[in-house]
């Protein structure tokens, strides 16, 4: 898909124009009514055509300013992800297992990030820009901005692009009950790696390959302890 | 014996709303919940009988709209109750004055919920019997008293009666929202009566039932020239168009509060996680700018009723107030400490130079400079205060963390290391959007919001929103209509 954008393309955007011009087709129109005597017909007023005018192009402008701020232009950034084949990191993978199998017999429901091949520490045989999910979100869980508004509002919104989680007492599949994300990893006991699967919303099943590779860690700054 | 033993005949018969004992499809939530919204915006309209509209006051102002009540109807008390309750029990709760374990015992689970309901009730009574025997807020129907016989007070317990009951109505609505709708249903209320305002600020027409034509109307009126307003790029049309009947500053701060409110719930701090057992694995923790959410303007907004509710009694109860203190008008203070420590709620109250302020121009800038620091360094404080209070600070989320097996890499794997390194990152992003959250609600009230929002309940909507679309987007889409799904993406 290409970044930039040539023309309007939402729907919304094409119709808040459309009235746009229709206004400062009017004024204009009505401008020269009142101005031309050659013109039988008599327009708004001249005032009023003026603002007909003024308000037309100030409707096109938000238009356009609506489009190239409200939509994003880089829809396609991150990279979209393989419809077919879904990498995970290898101690990615071993982490979630060991977090479902200690969890058992409850469910655990993780958000995922993805990083760039590119930027996962040891060399792989993926393209550098694929994305690989690498990282692990801890569970939202409910704190006292929640209990007052009855919804959590301070969790940010996540970032992520995939979802795990684990059926203890389910099979292997996509269920109504469970959290749905653009890629949903599914993983039942006895928790080995191939007891895992990858699946999108619908619950069709993706390809999974497993990267060996390791995601370098982000380090704060040390702090005197 | 303690409290618990005491109060739990009367907390674990409080009466619920019945968990759903399966899955309940998509649809049938989405149904839930169009139905208590249809019922919510019905008793806002459902006005309370034997008061007296002709004279009735807007007892919550601006506040109104944050706590999703109906002017002079059944839902005068909108959720107020309910947020009162749960801060008053998440303070108590933090610091450890209720001793119930609601992590780990259910039956202290089932007290914590009783406990609950039953503050609910007591908040219902704390303030609606203020609001209608006191204050003259709600004022009676002199001719409802006489024809039912029963004189104002009469009146006023059956007013009261009223109230209560739609009090413990949206109690109840709220939780079938939780347990069967979408969302919660506190959040819910706020967006409906926020939209409901911004909608009505770009729509109304005089026909149906607005005191004057919303701002889409006006543009149409003023480009027909039924509204006068003389050349636009004269000083006089650009003035009426950005100020008084255009109002454009009242669109463009909107969409700015918005915009900053939408770019704002996206910023945050990631700390990097890695786990003890499997070398290599990665995971964050975020910690989101507005992390207190609107919590701390709620108790600044509080202290300033305050401050302007004990002058009302200085006033009321000193035969002459001292000029330093305050001088009144109309009931509004126009000089002294009061006034310049009483919030700015509208543009009328500052522009000089449209005619709004009376106040020679030195006051009028003091009393802004005052309002903004207080807003903006009390935002700061409360919410400190909130996430040290109620479990939010780096102790908890150092034990949270802890708790799910990681660790900060390149520390050891202890709860006192994590808790130290944390102590870096939360308390600045606390008092950070604590400010920005003063800043936007002073700005909302000084340049103006379409339909009167104020800035605390654009960014409470803002960020409701934003969960429930994520909520929906995230979870049910399979179920849904392929309309839905394709607006979801």
């Amino acid at each position: 898909m290409p970044s930039s954008r040539s023309h309007l393309q939402s729907p919304v955007s094409i119709v808040v124009f459309s009235i746009g011009v229709c206004f400062l087709v009017l004024g204009a129109f009505g401008v020269l009514a009142d101005t031309h005597p050659a013109i039988s017909v008599s327009g708004w007023g001249l005032y009023a055509d003026r603002n007909l005018e003024v308000i037309g192009v100030l409707t096109g402008g938000v238009a356009l300013l609506g489009e190239s701020v409200l939509i994003p232009a880089g829809c396609d950034t991150p990279p979209t992800l393989d419809c077919q084949t879904v990498y995970m990191a290898e101690p990615l993978q071993e982490m979630l297992l060991s977090l479902a199998a200690e969890a058992e017999p409850d469910t655990v429901s993780f958000g995922l990030a993805v990083t760039p091949a590119g930027n996962l520490a040891s060399g792989t045989n993926v393209p550098d820009q694929t994305p690989v999910f690498s990282d692990v979100y801890l569970p939202e869980e409910p704190n006292s901005v929640s209990s007052v508004f009855g919804i959590d509002l301070s969790t940010p919104p996540q970032r992520t692009q995939g979802r795990f989680i684990s059926h203890p007492r389910s099979g292997l599949e996509v269920t109504k009950r469970d959290d749905l994300h653009e890629v949903v990893f599914v993983a039942v006991p006895p928790w080995h790696d191939a007891s895992i699967a990858a699946f999108d919303r619908a619950g069709r099943r993706h390809r999974l390959e497993t990267v060996d590779a390791t995601a370098v860690p982000d380090v704060p700054e040390p702090v005197n302890i | 014996m303690s409290w618990k033993d005491t109060a739990e005949p009367v907390l674990v018969r409080m009466p619920a709303v019945r968990k759903p004992d399966r899955h309940i499809p998509f649809k049938r939530k989405l149904a839930w919940t169009a139905g208590v919204l249809v019922l919510y915006f019905f008793l806002t309209n459902v006005m309370l009988f034997g008061l007296d509209i002709t004279r009735d006051q807007a007892v919550f102002g601006r506040f109104s709209s944050i706590l999703a009540s109906g002017q002079g109807s059944v839902l005068q008390l909108g959720i107020g109750p309910i947020v009162t309750a749960s801060i008053v029990l998440q303070l108590l709760g933090g610091a450890n004055l209720l001793g119930l374990d609601t992590q780990n015992d259910p039956r202290d689970q089932i007290l914590y919920q009783g406990l609950q309901k039953l503050l609910v009730l007591v908040m219902i009574c704390l303030t609606g019997l203020p609001m209608v025997f006191a204050g003259n807020f709600l004022p009676v129907d002199t001719q409802v008293a006489q024809s039912l016989g029963v004189g104002i007070a009469g009146v006023q317990w059956l007013i009261f009666a009223q109230m209560f009951l739609g009090g413990v109505l949206i109690l109840f609505m709220d939780e079938v929202i939780s347990k069967w709708g979408v969302g919660s249903g506190i959040g819910l209320f706020i967006v409906a009566g926020i939209s409901q305002r911004l909608v009505g600020g770009l729509l109304t027409h005089p026909a149906i039932g607005g005191q004057q034509y919303g701002i889409i109307l006006t543009w149409i009126r003023m480009a027909t020239g039924a509204v006068p307003i003389g050349p636009v790029f004269s000083s006089d049309g650009l003035q009426a168009l950005l100020f008084t009947q255009g109002h454009l500053l009242q669109l463009f701060t909107t969409l700015l509060i918005f915009a900053i409110v939408v770019y704002a719930e996206s910023v945050r701090v990631e700390i990097p996680l890695s786990n003890a057992r499997v070398k290599g694995a990665r995971g964050r923790f975020p910690v989101k700018l507005i992390y207190a959410s609107v919590l701390p303007m709620i108790f600044v907004r509080a202290i300033q009723a305050n401050i302007q509710f004990l002058g009302r009694i200085l006033r009321a109860q000193l035969q002459s107030l001292p000029a330093w203190l305050g001088v009144y008008a109309n009931g509004r203070p126009v000089g002294g400490l009061f006034y310049y420590l009483a919030p700015i709620h509208s543009p009328r109250d500052w522009m000089w130079f449209l005619g709004g302020a009376t106040q020679p121009v030195w006051k009028v800038l003091l009393r802004m400079g005052i309002d903004l620091t207080f807003m903006i360094s009390g935002g700061a404080i409360f919410a400190v205060f909130w996430v040290e209070t109620a479990d939010m600070g780096p102790e908890s989320t150092a034990q949270q963390i802890h708790s799910s097996g990681m660790q900060i890499p390149g520390f050891r794997q202890n709860v006192g290391v994590i808790e130290k390194v944390l102590e870096r990152y939360i308390p600045q992003v606390t008092v950070l959007g604590g400010a920005l959250v003063g800043l936007l609600a002073v700005m909302a009230n000084m340049l103006g919001t379409i339909g009167g929002v104020g800035g605390t309940s654009l960014l409470l909507t803002v960020s409701i929103t934003y969960k429930l679309y994520e909520e929906i987007a995230e979870e049910q889409l399979m179920e849904m209509h392929p309309m839905m799904r394709q607006l979801f993406g």
